[in-house]
């Protein structure tokens, strides 16, 4: 291994370090962004705590598959509740999007990929040939810039992009939600309801 | 720097996982959507039968049953908790009920009946005007 940095010119070993360290960098990102949707996990699943202390506390539920399976039931019945209008928003949105181009382009999206098409970047990646393999050399050269098509067909099918991405963000947003209760629900189950050997002398907290 | 190394090693777990968090996501969205068209099957049925399907179930029906006739108990408990006042002058230790009246007053003195004419009722420095009561370091 030394002998190949050995090898290795003043430039190169600069590059390396560079590309080192943008990965490092990279991965520790990944990894605070990570903990922060750990973090956000965490305080959302404490919701059900609210309703199922009560529960516990009231001795209508006594037992953890019960504790479970109403969790369960009543955050999919919730999740229904709160996804219901986006999903419906997605499905409206998209039968006006196909009455447009049915009444008025006779389905020709041709408007569509042309308003698509249009948003896009060109970039031309400059390349060299380093030990046998073609690596980037240099920051990109722009070739074409976005520059949206701004008649009906560009308006109606950006509008339409836009309101789908923003029900499926939100969809996604309460999915992960109802992924924190539910795993919040499974880990404190146990501890509330199933029986521990350690406290049988002591008197059970209701 | 330890913490920075632990948000590198972190994320390079969650690299390695991300295909596996990937999977069960896209599962997890399957199943929301096979929630949302069971929502409207049943939304659906009960609009049919002139019903609207709500958020609520039985159990937290219950719950809200228990937590009424709880927070119930608690008042009827603090209405007949009646608070027990110690007078070292007046010599009354009598029980005051709710509202206050010159009748239940703590400084109220019973008058003497072997007396005549009857002592008037003593109220130490009780405002009849605005029925307000003295407190107790007023009196002492």
């Amino acid at each position: 291994m030394s002998i190949f940095l050995i090898q290795l010119s003043e430039s190169d070993k600069k590059k390396i370090a560079i590309i080192a360290i943008i990965l490092a960098t990279v991965i520790v990102l990944i990894g605070i962004i990570g903990e922060l949707i750990k973090k956000r996990s965490e305080r959302e699943g404490e919701y059900i705590d609210g309703y199922m202390y009560g529960m516990i506390r009231f001795n209508l539920i006594t037992n953890v598959d019960k504790f479970k399976s109403y969790v369960k039931q009543r955050e999919e019945r919730s999740l229904y509740f709160d996804t219901r209008w986006k999903f419906r928003t997605i499905i409206i949105l998209t039968i006006l999007f196909f009455l447009y181009f049915y009444n008025f382009r006779n389905f020709d999206f041709t408007g569509m990929y042309n308003a698509l098409d249009s948003l896009t970047f060109e970039l031309y990646w400059p390349t060299e040939r380093f030990f046998g393999l073609t690596l980037i050399s240099d920051w990109p050269i722009v070739k074409k810039t976005p520059n949206p098509v701004l008649n009906l067909d560009g308006y109606v099918t950006y509008t339409y992009i836009l309101l789908v991405f923003i029900s499926f963000v939100l969809i996604l947003d309460r999915l992960f939600i109802h992924n924190a209760r539910i795993k919040r629900a499974k880990y404190v189950a146990h501890k509330a309801l199933a029986p521990n050997l350690e406290n049988l002398n002591q008197p059970r907290q209701v | 720097m330890l913490k920075l190394l632990t948000y590198f090693v972190n994320g390079l777990i969650y690299i390695v996982l991300s295909p596996y968090y990937l999977a069960k996501y896209a599962l997890h969205l399957l199943k929301t959507i096979i929630v949302f068209i069971g929502g409207e099957i049943i939304t659906l049925f009960n609009f049919l039968n002139g019903k609207k399907f709500r958020n609520i179930d039985e159990l937290s029906l219950k719950l809200e049953t228990c937590l009424r006739q709880e927070a119930l108990q608690k008042q009827t408990i603090q209405m007949q908790t009646i608070p027990q006042q110690n007078f070292t002058n007046g010599q009354i230790n009598q029980q005051m009920s709710y509202p206050p009246n010159q009748f239940n007053h703590p400084y109220y003195q019973q008058p003497n009946p072997t007396q005549y004419p009857p002592q008037q009722p003593q109220y130490p420095n009780y405002n009849q005007q605005t029925n307000e009561i003295p407190k107790q370091e007023d009196k002492l």
